[in-house]
């Protein structure tokens, strides 16, 4: 039997060392921002309400993003858009005050800061993609050569330089979503709000658009995306902000998430020969709150306080001498904390 | 993005969207093609009338059926052959027809001033191409669903209304000037002075229009169905109406000005207690301040409306 | 599904299977039709066109009472009567004013009454034809709505019905009924005797808007399904009513040219062939002279003739590209 070794580093981690156990799934976004700012933060939304006439969109939302990437997940309705919107500066804000690095984001000049690749996808459809990204370069106020240059550059970015002669109106939905996004980025914003980047784009080009948003947050720059492909947003970024009904239901990391919802209980599938002596064991852990064995090789496990769990059962494991086939965490993901604050399977 | 920025500016961002904005006009070939078109058909039925019976009275005829009035004064003439025993009354039925003669030569003045320029200039063609094109600038873009582009881009959102406004400007001038030259210059010599007379009222009531049209444009979701409703249904009522109704109608002082171009030819307003008509000044100053409070209106508007319906 | 038959038996309590028959294409019509009378009528700017086309209703149904209320109280007076008192007296000749009201302005429940009121709606009819015409079948192609109608069991002529069928409604909103309400709010006011001898006025007012329900839904779908957008649009059917007109009082009445030229004016001949179901006399009409009527059969006929050939052209083309 291979040997398996349990490394304990720190208080806060807990690593695995064995090649028959599944680790979750290593995401790839870099360290979310920790350091202390005077600067105004990129973005502010201070107490900010919407209402659409008696229906509220935006209801007394707070959120402070400063760099890296901040994905927006929610229900449809649940007024991602809306917020996006207004950060933006197409829509006021009723209540409350929206500041792109401390200028109000209905301003002009706070538009300078940002970019934004929207989820309708009109265009000037009788032009080139070169020849719209262009056009957007010139409505920025830069003259013809530096307009050029930088619509080149955004083109080469976004992987669309040798396809861009062509006109928009012939484009798949992938290459309009990229040209949408080279006209975001030409004018090198510090914000840049993404609506549904990755809808309509093959999985190919899903993954390009990703180290695409990795490379730019590695430039110091603050994307917002919102999206409803949780699975790519989780191997994007850490940080997120959960919209329901109009409000932030939670941000921060979905590790902070998770342990911030106490009330519902983690859940996970463990592998082995002897499920039940596993579990009449487990059964006397107090953060246990239910098992169950679908098969006579595994065993689902629902604890609460994941840490103090994963503790316990490390040294259960170690001094009983179970071999562990599989160890796997099921609703760590986006979905499920999506699933727990949201009602419902978190399906958006 | 690793060059060093050269710093943008918000006015030749501004400069760029006014040539963008006028190219964009081209894009519905429609509507110029349809503007041609209807020009060449009015033109045509002026070139018509022209060639064959002609502005004056002397081709007319009183009912279908009937001779034409230069034959009715032929066969007066062959009817009082001049005669020695009563040279009074030849001479004075002389006299009668080559006045009625001379004097038809006055009329096709005001006859080509009252059905061309004003029936099918003035009262229709003006300001359907005026609405057609100034109503596009923004309201094509809202429709279209592109003006998001427009909107978060770094110009003054007041900016970006004035551009729109300066970009229509030319092409419902030149249509307007271009249709009236065409259609004045198909009804011969009299229509060339109609011109002359005519093109600077033209100047200023398209103007006032454009920016009319321009903000209604801006406010309204369907703005060519309101700029309809106020140029064939209020215009026209307004326009028939005694008193001072009218006086709230831009074509009421386009009026103005060509009926004051045109008092030394002899052409009046019908009825001029009823039309009650302003002097030069008034109506070339009414015009402009109609079109400069319009334009700086609609800024302001534009600047805080939030275009939800359009996202 | 559960294969508990316990729980089978309460899925079932809670849903039962429609059991019905489908109907045919012909309910579709019906409903097309019922949504694109909900698409305009959501809208408040048919509202407003819709308030102005009241305002007319309303001049005429104050004109007609005001006159048979003037000739049943003023009756036997002849001269001037003094209405009011002291410094806003006014002094009146009643019968010029009934002369006003019931030979000028024809409101005196005959055949001109509907025909004139008819015609003085059709400047909002116009207007509100422009709009659905935009609406209803413009934006079916630029939002691409059509491919969900051409994907259900109906044709593409059961589609051309739908949008015809609540362009009528509209026509009649704003032309027959209120004829028929102006009708019947002069038998009341006047004598009942008014239904039965004048019953052919009802017959004619139907004529009428039957005339003008299949005429402009067939030249305006025609034209929405080539123009689609909403500025040319108003451009080619403005045009064809305003610029008709003009050129057509130019021609007769400026020029003195054959009354025939007056066809060009298309609101004119639907006014003959409205007229000739009310049964006015050709020699009475105003603005004069008028074409026969046969020739405005002949003309709104043949346009509508060459309109259904086009749209047929048009839907056979959608078949090939598809």
């Amino acid at each position: 039997m291979t040997e398996n070794r349990m490394v304990f580093r720190g208080t806060q981690e807990l690593e695995i060392e064995s090649p028959l156990i599944i680790a979750p799934p290593k995401r790839l976004s870099p360290p979310p921002p920790t350091f202390v700012d005077d600067r105004p933060p990129v973005l502010l939304f201070e107490q900010v309400s919407k209402w659409y006439g008696p229906v509220i969109g935006v209801n007394q939302v707070t959120l402070e993003l400063r760099s890296g990437i901040t994905g927006l997940v929610g229900a449809n309705g649940a007024g991602k858009s809306t917020l996006l919107r207004l950060a933006t500066g197409q829509l006021k804000p009723q209540m409350g005050r929206v500041s792109v690095h401390g200028v109000d984001a209905w301003d002009w000049q706070a538009k300078r800061h940002v970019g934004y690749c929207p989820d309708v996808d009109v265009f000037y459809e009788e032009m080139s993609g070169r020849r719209f990204v262009l056009t957007m370069a010139r409505l920025c106020g830069y003259d013809r050569r530096e307009a050029n240059r930088r619509t080149e550059e955004a083109l080469e970015q976004v992987g669309m330089r040798d396809r861009a002669d062509r006109k928009v109106r012939g484009y798949s939905k992938g290459m309009r979503q990229r040209i949408k996004l080279a006209q975001a980025i030409l004018h090198d914003p510090d914000l840049i709000v993404l609506d549904e980047p990755l809808s309509g784009i093959d999985p190919v080009g899903r993954q390009e658009m990703l180290e695409l948003f990795m490379k730019l947050a590695s430039q110091n720059k603050c994307l917002l995306i919102s999206s409803h492909e949780l699975e790519e947003l989780e191997k994007l970024t850490e940080h997120v902000a959960i919209m329901s009904r109009g409000r932030i239901a939670a941000v921060g990391t979905l590790q902070t998430i998770r342990e911030m919802l106490n009330d519902h209980p983690t859940t996970i599938r463990i592998d082995l020969e002897q499920p039940r002596e596993l579990g009449r064991l487990l059964i006397d852990s107090p953060d246990v709150v239910g098992l169950e064995m679908p098969s006579d090789r595994t065993l689902i496990v629902k604890a609460k306080n994941p840490k103090q769990f994963f503790r316990t059962f490390a040294q259960l494991v170690m001094e009983e001498d179970f071999a562990i086939e599989r160890l796997e965490p099921l609703d760590d993901s986006t979905h499920a904390i999506l699933g727990y604050l949201l009602g419902g399977s978190g399906k958006t | 993005m690793n060059s060093t920025p050269r710093a943008p500016s918000p006015v030749r961002a501004w400069f760029f969207l006014i040539g963008f904005a006028m190219r964009r006009q081209l894009r519905v070939r429609q509507l110029v093609i349809l503007a041609v078109g209807m020009l060449v058909v009015a033109t045509g039925l002026v070139v018509f009338v022209t060639q064959t019976i002609g502005w004056g009275m002397m081709e007319r005829v009183m009912r279908p059926g009937m001779p034409t009035n230069a034959e009715v004064l032929d066969y007066v003439e062959v009817s009082f052959p001049p005669n020695p025993g009563s040279a009074m009354v030849s001479t004075l039925v002389g006299g009668i027809l080559d006045t009625v003669r001379v004097s038809d030569a006055t009329f096709i003045f005001p006859q080509l001033s009252r059905w061309v320029v004003f029936a099918v200039f003035v009262g229709f063609l003006m300001p359907l191409w005026t609405l057609s094109f100034a109503t596009s600038a923004i309201g094509a873009e809202r429709e279209s669903r592109s003006f998001i582009w427009m909107t978060t881009r770094p110009l003054p959102r007041s900016a970006v209304y004035l551009a729109h406004f300066f970009a229509v400007l030319p092409w419902c001038l030149g249509l307007n000037l271009i249709g009236l030259f065409a259609l004045c210059a198909a009804g011969g010599p009299s229509g060339q002075e109609a011109f002359r007379r005519y093109w600077e009222a033209t100047v200023f009531g398209t103007i006032a229009f454009t920016a009319l049209f321009h903000f209604i444009g801006a406010i309204f979701r369907r703005p060519a169905v309101v700029a309809l409703l106020y140029s064939f249904f209020f215009e026209t009522l307004a326009g028939d109406m005694p008193g001072t109704l009218k006086r709230l109608s831009i074509s009421f002082y386009t009026r103005c000005m060509m009926y004051d171009e045109a008092r030394k030819w002899g052409f009046e307003p019908e009825r001029p207690e009823v039309f009650q008509s302003v002097g030069l000044e008034t109506a070339r100053w009414v015009l402009i301040g109609t079109a400069v409070v319009l334009t700086a209106f609609g800024m302001w508007w534009f600047a805080r409306s939030e275009y939800k319906d359009d996202l | 599904m559960s294969t508990d038959p316990l729980k089978q038996r309460i899925t079932m309590l809670r849903y039962r299977p429609w059991r019905g028959e489908l109907r045919g294409p012909w309910s579709g019509v019906l409903a097309i039709a019922r949504v694109s009378l909900g698409q305009m009528f959501r809208r408040k700017l048919f509202w407003g066109l819709f308030g102005f086309s009241a305002l007319i209703f309303l001049f005429y149904f104050f004109g007609q009472y005001l006159g048979v209320f003037m000739q049943s109280q003023l009756t036997g007076e002849t001269g001037t009567v003094r209405l009011g008192s002291g410094v806003g007296a006014v002094t009146v000749r009643p019968e010029n004013m009934i002369q006003a009201l019931t030979k000028t302005l024809k409101m005196n429940g005959s055949a001109d009454t509907f025909a004139n009121f008819i015609w003085f709606e059709g400047y909002i009819l116009i207007i509100v034809l422009t709009l659905a015409g935009s609406v209803l079948v413009g934006n079916d192609f630029s939002h691409g709505s059509l491919p969900f109608y051409l994907s259900k069991p109906i044709s593409r002529w059961h589609y051309m019905l739908g949008k015809c069928l609540a362009i009528g409604v509209f026509v009649n909103l704003m032309t027959t009924v209120p004829a028929l309400l102006l009708f019947l709010q002069y038998g009341m006011v006047d004598e009942w005797s008014y239904y039965w001898d004048s019953f052919h006025l009802v017959v004619g007012i139907l004529g009428y808007g039957l005339i003008l329900t299949v005429s402009l839904s067939i030249i305006l779908l025609a034209f929405a399904t080539w123009l689609r957008k909403t500025v040319p649009m108003i451009m080619v059917w403005v045009s064809v009513f305003v610029l008709g007109r003009i050129v057509a009082k130019l021609i007769v009445d400026g020029l003195k040219f054959s009354p025939s030229w007056r066809l060009f004016d298309l609101w004119n001949d639907l006014y003959l062939m409205g007229a000739s179901c009310l049964g006015i006399p050709l020699e009475t009409m105003r603005p004069g002279p008028q074409p026969p009527f046969w020739q405005a059969w002949l003309v709104i006929g043949g346009l509508c003739a060459f309109c259904l050939l086009y749209l047929r052209r048009r839907i056979q083309a959608v078949e090939v590209v598809s």
